[in-house]
């Protein structure tokens, strides 16, 4: 059964655990930006994928999937309207970033699962 | 009901220290410099809309913890620090989510004679009581309900809030009067300002409007 309770809940902690350790990266002076935005992507996406698994158990795939276009369109809002970034005028950089957002909370779900039915002992 | 708050606060006062640490004082910060920042910003044009969202966002998203705690304490149970961190960060996306929804509701209701924008208001202040059911539609009826049973007495909590808020802020402003003020200063007496005061609301704001469903003699 799926829960939307616990879909925006997924978001919600990927949300909040991306906060927390760009926080804590902030620190750090990394050289390559580019590198950080890529870190900072795995880790949002990548938690969304697990906690997708976790906390919708019945149906993880549709919960990853779902919760990667909310948080991706979320994050462009956010970028267009708070920073003023100028993304709504790059079609193809929207296309560009939201596939690879739900290519990689789907691989993330995929081996979550992977790793769940393995510990299990129902891999077929 | 107010001695009644405070002897909650005195039989839980480590977790709420804990919780005053690790949750308020980094979302204070984190708003307080958005707000900062918003207003340092050239290109934007609707800062104070923005900034009334963190400030709003800032006083309803340490609330679950303080909702549990003293839901547990009605059931005379103690509650664990890692339990209301938990429940935190369980509780983070569906009121993030539902409040900017809401506050973007009523910004748009503005042009309707604010009618909207009060029952936003409403919404917001009572809304984070609700959230430990389990269906976001559960909550938003109940929310409906109890802003129906005591609706005009709703505006009265929000001018003790405010009240509260700005007689604070006001002493605590005239200490920095004769020095030399920067924005960490102003940054630690927002947070000290917010420690003070937040858990205490939350415990009384948690007793008025829950008090029939935690089985409390109030």
């Amino acid at each position: 059964m799926f829960s939307m309770r616990k879909l925006i809940q997924a978001i919600g902690a990927s949300i909040l655990i991306t906060v927390l350790f760009s926080f804590i990266i902030g620190f750090f002076n990394i050289p390559s930006f580019s590198g950080y935005i890529v870190f900072q992507m795995i880790l949002t996406y990548g938690s969304l994928g697990y906690f997708s698994v976790k906390w919708n158990p019945k149906t993880p795939y549709t919960a990853a999937f779902l919760g990667a276009t909310i948080v991706s369109i979320l994050s462009i809002l956010t970028s267009y309207f708070l920073l003023n970034i100028l993304v709504l005028w790059d079609p193809a950089g929207i296309g560009r970033s939201m596939t690879w957002a739900v290519l990689l909370t789907l691989l993330v779900a995929i081996i979550t699962v992977y790793m769940q039915q393995r510990k299990v002992g129902t891999l077929v | 009901m107010i001695g009644e708050a405070f002897k909650i606060y005195s039989r839980n006062w480590f977790p709420i220290l804990m919780w005053s640490f690790i949750i308020i004082t980094p979302i204070t910060v984190f708003s307080y410099l958005g707000i900062v920042y918003v207003y340092s910003n050239d290109i934007l044009h609707n800062e104070s809309f923005l900034a009334g969202w963190l400030l709003m966002l800032n006083f309803i998203l340490c609330i679950p913890p303080f909702l549990k705690m003293v839901k547990k304490d009605g059931m005379d149970e103690t509650i664990k620090v890692t339990e209301g961190l938990f429940f935190f960060a369980k509780r983070f996306g569906v009121i993030l989510l539902v409040a900017t929804i809401v506050y973007a509701l009523g910004l748009m209701g503005m042009y309707l004679l604010f009618i909207p924008t009060v029952v936003a208001i409403l919404f917001l202040i009572i809304f984070p009581f609700f959230v430990e059911s389990l269906s976001v539609w559960e909550t938003i009826k109940q929310t409906f309900r109890k802003m129906r049973d005591e609706n005009l007495s709703i505006i009265g909590d929000i001018l003790v809030i405010a009240g509260l808020n700005i007689v604070l802020w006001t002493s605590l402003m005239m200490f920095l009067e004769s020095y030399e003020t920067s924005i960490l200063a102003f940054l630690i007496i927002r947070v000290t300002l917010n420690v003070l005061i937040l858990p205490v609301l939350y415990i009384y704001l948690s007793l008025r409007y829950r008090s029939d469903d935690f089985a409390l003699d109030i």
